[in-house]
C-alpha cells in the first residue's frame, strides 16, 4: 500500500545510507532497508591482556608497549598467538633502554623526556581470539577493530 | 514536499535502523536519517584501479595498498631506429598522500625499495611481496638471423608470453619498433616491426634497412623489449604501514595506479 510520505525526509535517509557506505550510491524507497542491514563495519575495542578476537586481514591500529627490563636492550620481540600458530614482530631500537614504551604503529620510542624512531611494519594477528604479549614488557595500550557483522 | 512511497518499504527502513541499533525504538519517517546518523562505527570502503585514490579518512593505518608497476618508456610517438624510445623499470617506488584542502597543503611521500628492477607487475604495499609480469631483454644480445623468404631477421628467445596467434601482437614495448604480429613482420607493408610466435619461441623483426645479421645486431645496441612473461615472478619487500591522513586524501603512486586501497572511516 503506498502513502504519502515527506520526499526531504526520504532523500535524507538516502544520504544518511551514502554517508555511510562512503559511497555515492542512488537508492529506490525499497532498496534502502536491504542497503541498511547491509552495511557492515567494525567498533574499535580496546587490546588487552587477555585473548581478542581479530581477523587476520584486518590491520592494527593502534599498539603501544611499556619496557621494563633490568638489562638494557635494544632488542625487542612483539609476539601474537592464537593456538597452535604464532609470529614475532622483532625490533631493533636505536638504543637500548631498560625502561620506555613503544608506539608500535607509529615507531616512536618514548625514554623519558625523549623521543626515538624506530622501523615499523603493519601488525596483523591470525582470525581468532589472539593473545599479544611482549619478551620484556606489557601492553600500555591498543586498539583493534571489531566486525559489527551484518546480514 | 509529500509523495506517495510504498508503506512496506518504509516499514522495512525502520525495521534495519533498528536491526542495527539493537533498540526497539519508533520513527516517523522524519526521524530515520537522524537514528541511522547516530549508528556509529568504523566503515572499510575500498577504492580500485585510479590513478588517484581520493577520500576522507581518520588518519589510521591503510588495511591495504595494491599497486600496479608499469615500465616507463621515454619519449614520443612509434618507436623506430629513428626514434628510439629508452625503457627503464622500477628499483623503488614512491607513494604520495596529499591534503590539499589543509593550507597549507600537507604531503605525505613514502618510498619502498623493490629487490630487483621491475618493469611491470604488481606490489603489495602495506603486507608486502609483489609479482613481476615483464621481463627486458637487450636484443642485441639475441643470435639474430637473417631470412630472406620473408626479409626479416629472427632469433630463438622464449619466456614471453606468446601472442594468441601469429596475427595478432606480443603484449610488449619496444625501444626501436613498433610491436606487430608476427605475420605483420612478413608482410612487406612497413619497415620496421618486431613480433613474436605465437606456436614456437622465436622473435622476428623487420628493418629494412639491413640483409645481413652482423649488421641488424649491431644496429641493435643498447635497444631493448620489454615483454610479458609467461611465467610471471614473485619478489618480496619489506611491509610498510601507510597512515591515511587526517582529512582529504589524494593518494598516489609514481610507478602506476592504485589497484586496491582500503581504508578506516568512522561513519
Amino acid at each position: 500500500m503506498n502513502k504519502y510520505y515527506e520526499e526531504s525526509s526520504v532523500q535524507a535517509i538516502a544520504n544518511a545510507i551514502r554517508a555511510k557506505t562512503c559511497g555515492n550510491e542512488t537508492y529506490k524507497i525499497a532498496e534502502m532497508g536491504p542497503a541498511i542491514l547491509a552495511l557492515t563495519g567494525y567498533s574499535m575495542e580496546n587490546i588487552t591482556s587477555d585473548p581478542i578476537p581479530l581477523d587476520a586481514d584486518i590491520i592494527i591500529p593502534e599498539l603501544t608497549i611499556t619496557i621494563n627490563t633490568e638489562t638494557a636492550t635494544d632488542d625487542i620481540d612483539v609476539v601474537f598467538t592464537s593456538g597452535e600458530d604464532s609470529k614475532t614482530y622483532s625490533y631493533e631500537l636505536p638504543v637500548s633502554i631498560t625502561t620506555g614504551t613503544m608506539d608500535l604503529v607509529n615507531g616512536v620510542l618514548t625514554v623519558g623526556n625523549d623521543t626515538y624512531n624506530f622501523d615499523v611494519v603493519p601488525l596483523f594477528g591470525f582470525t581468532g581470539d589472539n593473545t599479544i604479549s611482549c619478551s620484556i614488557g606489557s601492553i600500555a595500550s591498543g586498539k583493534y577493530f571489531k566486525p559489527l557483522g551484518g546480514e | 514536499m509529500n509523495k506517495l512511497y510504498n508503506d512496506t518499504a518504509v516499514q522495512a527502513i525502520a525495521n534495519a535502523i533498528r536491526s542495527k541499533n539493537g533498540s526497539s525504538d519508533t520513527y516517523n519517517i522524519a526521524e530515520m536519517s537522524t537514528a541511522l546518523n547516530d549508528i556509529s562505527y568504523y566503515a572499510k570502503p575500498t577504492i580500485s584501479n585510479v590513478q588517484l585514490a581520493t577520500f576522507e579518512a581518520d588518519g589510521l593505518p591503510l588495511n591495504s595498498l595494491k599497486v600496479s608497476v608499469e615500465a616507463k618508456q621515454a619519449g614520443s610517438g612509434v618507436p623506430s631506429p629513428d626514434n628510439v624510445r629508452p625503457i627503464s623499470g622500477w628499483d623503488a617506488v614512491v607513494v604520495s598522500d596529499v591534503d590539499n584542502v589543509e593550507n597549507p597543503t600537507v604531503t605525505q611521500t613514502t618510498t619502498i625499495s623493490l629487490p630487483q628492477t621491475v618493469y611491470g607487475g604488481e606490489l603489495d604495499v602495506v603486507n608486502g611481496g609483489g609479482s613481476s609480469k615483464f621481463g627486458l631483454v637487450d636484443l642485441s644480445t639475441l643470435p639474430w638471423e637473417y631470412n630472406a623468404d620473408y626479409n626479416r631477421f629472427q632469433t630463438s628467445f622464449s619466456g614471453y608470453k606468446r601472442p594468441a596467434s601469429n596475427s595478432e601482437p606480443m603484449n610488449a614495448i619496444c625501444s626501436c619498433f613498433s610491436v606487430i604480429s608476427s605475420n605483420g613482420t612478413a608482410s612487406h607493408s612497413g619497415n620496421y616491426g618486431i613480433g613474436a610466435n605465437a606456436g614456437s619461441n622465436i622473435l622476428v623483426a623487420r628493418n629494412e634497412n639491413y640483409t645481413t645479421a652482423a649488421d641488424f645486431i649491431a644496429s641493435l645496441t643498447g635497444q631493448t623489449l620489454c615483454y610479458e612473461l609467461a611465467t610471471p615472478t614473485t619478489f618480496t619487500t619489506q611491509p610498510t604501514p601507510i597512515k591515511s591522513l587526517n582529512g582529504q586524501n589524494n593518494l598516489s603512486v609514481d610507478c602506476g595506479e592504485v589497484i586496491e586501497l582500503e581504508y578506516f572511516k568512522e561513519v
